[in-house]
């Protein structure tokens, strides 16, 4: 169990960014833009870079064999992925729904008021454009993400234990 | 079955259903700021479920921060990973 003791922010955004260049190096063709261009977007951080990369291999309704397909191509020498394909797509998908998730975690925290409570769609952040233009997508993640959990908590998903163990 | 992580995932799920009727109704900042609590408290649930995180953090400490459960949990992921490579354990998945 790690506890929150443990938490250290600034390591855990340097490992993210060591995930990051790991994806990126593993399979570059994914990736519609470079780190470098896409550090020159005004506005974007860290998690919004992670998602746009993200974005460039899950597609709209082909969200897991798209994590599938991609890490297939990553490991296909090392791991005889189709034999374990149960176990790995739970793993593959806990390892990038959160990185997705946190982009809009991070940017809706702060939304725009107009006296008090109104909110007005024209003073959107630049991200949250990006939300509503793939919400279908975040759908389909989030009916992904709700099923895995009540799996979990209803001890039909051991893929964690078994990793731990 | 604790019950702070259904409740967590019951009410997750009732976010879900309200943010996509808002977002149907093209009130799209009322719908992202759902979706956002339906994620929050998904992540709190799994974390809980999962053991990244006790019960009491969750609520106390994560509060609406909940990238840093995310955090704590690709931590814990990658260290797996590299464990897996460094010891070029190319047949652990094989084991699971």
């Amino acid at each position: 169990m790690i506890f929150f003791s443990d938490y250290n922010e600034e390591e855990a955004n340097a490992e993210l960014r060591n995930l990051y260049n790991r994806y990126r190096n593993n399979d570059i063709e994914l990736c519609k833009k470079t780190y470098d261009e896409l550090k020159e977007v005004s506005k974007l951080d860290f998690w919004n870079l992670l998602g746009h990369i993200l974005k460039g291999f899950i597609k709209k309704h082909d969200l897991v064999d798209s994590i599938i397909k991609f890490f297939r191509k990553t490991l296909k020498d090392r791991l005889k992925i189709e034999k374990h394909f149960e176990s790995l797509k739970s793993f593959y998908f806990l390892s990038t729904v959160p990185i997705l998730t946190s982009v809009h975690d991070q940017k809706t925290r702060y939304p725009e008021f107009e006296n008090g409570n109104i909110y007005r769609p024209e003073y959107f952040y630049t991200e949250n454009k990006l939300i509503i233009k793939n919400f279908d997508l975040l759908t389909i993640i989030t009916e992904n993400i709700i099923q895995f959990t009540e799996n979990v908590i209803n001890g039909k998903e051991t893929f964690f234990e078994k990793l731990e163990n | 079955m604790s019950i702070m992580e259904n409740a967590y995932l019951n009410t997750a799920k009732r976010d879900f259903k309200v943010s996509k009727l808002l977002y149907r109704d093209i009130l799209y900042p009322e719908s992202i700021y759902h979706l956002q609590q339906c994620h929050e408290k998904i992540v709190k649930s799994f974390c809980i479920a999962l053991n990244v995180i006790e019960k009491d953090k969750a609520r106390q400490e994560i509060s609406h921060f909940a990238h840093r459960m995310h955090l704590l949990l690709i931590k814990k992921m990658k260290n797996i990973l590299f464990n897996i490579e460094q010891n070029k354990d190319h047949d652990f998945f094989f084991r699971l």
